[in-house]
């Protein structure tokens, strides 16, 4: 009798679409963020730092005790960021990078104020992501506050 | 005078029948590579040959701009760019699923978690075919 064809293998990067995200992704997915984040406030500085040279090129001076304005920026424009581009899309850059989605926890996106609210969260108590290994869901603090969750989703066929 | 007994007629007669099959066999029992190679001196050839001459009655560089336009240079280069990045990337994504799985093994065995409703991530090598299409 003849053998039937064995079935081929799904792929795992299929399989893996639309699952709970974990730890390291997350991690991992946060530090490019950091990334961007800091590279934002680098230019910032140096446009204003720039606009100072123009307007009195003689008494310019790179500025020496910035003190508490730089982690005052950096938080502003972080939660501006994280809180634009998930409510936008679900994905920050380091989320594109990891193949990740921010959603509510029915699947659908995330409306400004909860963006703006998880971001907060997630500056202010990062170590909330270390939950994600004990939750049986994947779910860190900020996801069971705010009722998200975070997959993997980077074909286009698994996009709602 | 009949069509057919005309000179250039017969001539032509003459050259289908007679010498083309003639000059035709002959072709196929003399081996001409081996009778150039014997007779010929090649190299004499080549020195008489003014390279300079033959390359200045070529456009080179329109040729190359020509050759240039029809490769369609920076596609290939955007095509084998994209490629490669799309490997990395999609690859730097599935490590970084095996390693959350990696993470909640361990944490599940810390805790004694008997199963998860995260389905484990299955081995790539076992289940990753080659030629697997990229996102």
């Amino acid at each position: 009798m003849r053998a039937l064809p064995s079935a081929r293998p799904v792929p795992v990067h299929r399989t893996l679409q639309g699952r709970r995200a974990g730890l390291v992704s997350r991690l991992a997915a946060a530090g490019i963020d950091a990334l961007v984040t800091a590279t934002g406030v680098a230019v910032l500085y140096g446009l204003v730092a720039g606009c100072a040279f123009l307007v009195n090129p003689r008494s310019f001076s790179w500025p020496g005790d910035l003190g508490w304005s730089v982690p005052t920026v950096a938080g502003v424009v972080a939660t501006a960021y994280l809180a634009l581009s998930w409510s936008a899309s679900g994905r920050t850059v380091g989320n594109v990078l990891l193949g990740l989605r921010v959603l509510r926890r029915d699947g659908r996106p995330l409306h400004m104020l909860r963006a703006l609210l998880r971001a907060l969260l997630c500056l202010a108590f990062p170590i909330g992501l270390l939950w994600i290994p004990f939750d049986h869901s994947r779910r860190s603090l900020q996801d069971l506050l705010f009722s998200t969750r975070v997959s993997y989703d980077w074909l286009p066929s698994n996009r709602p | 005078m009949p069509r057919r007994l005309r000179p250039g007629a017969l001539v032509e007669s003459f050259g289908e029948a007679v010498l083309w099959p003639t000059v035709d066999g002959l072709l196929r029992r003399v081996d001409l590579t081996d009778f150039v190679l014997a007779h010929v001196s090649i190299p004499r050839i080549v020195e008489a040959i003014d390279i300079k001459a033959v390359l200045a009655t070529v456009d080179v560089s329109g040729v190359a701009d020509q050759v240039v336009r029809d490769l369609d240079l920076p596609q290939i280069i955007r095509t084998s760019s994209e490629a490669l990045s799309t490997d990395a990337v999609v690859g730097l994504r599935l490590q970084s699923a095996s390693a959350d799985d990696v993470v909640d093994r361990l944490v599940g065995r810390l805790v004694h978690r008997r199963h998860a409703d995260v389905a484990i991530t299955p081995r790539p090598e076992v289940a990753v075919k080659p030629g697997w299409e990229a996102p």
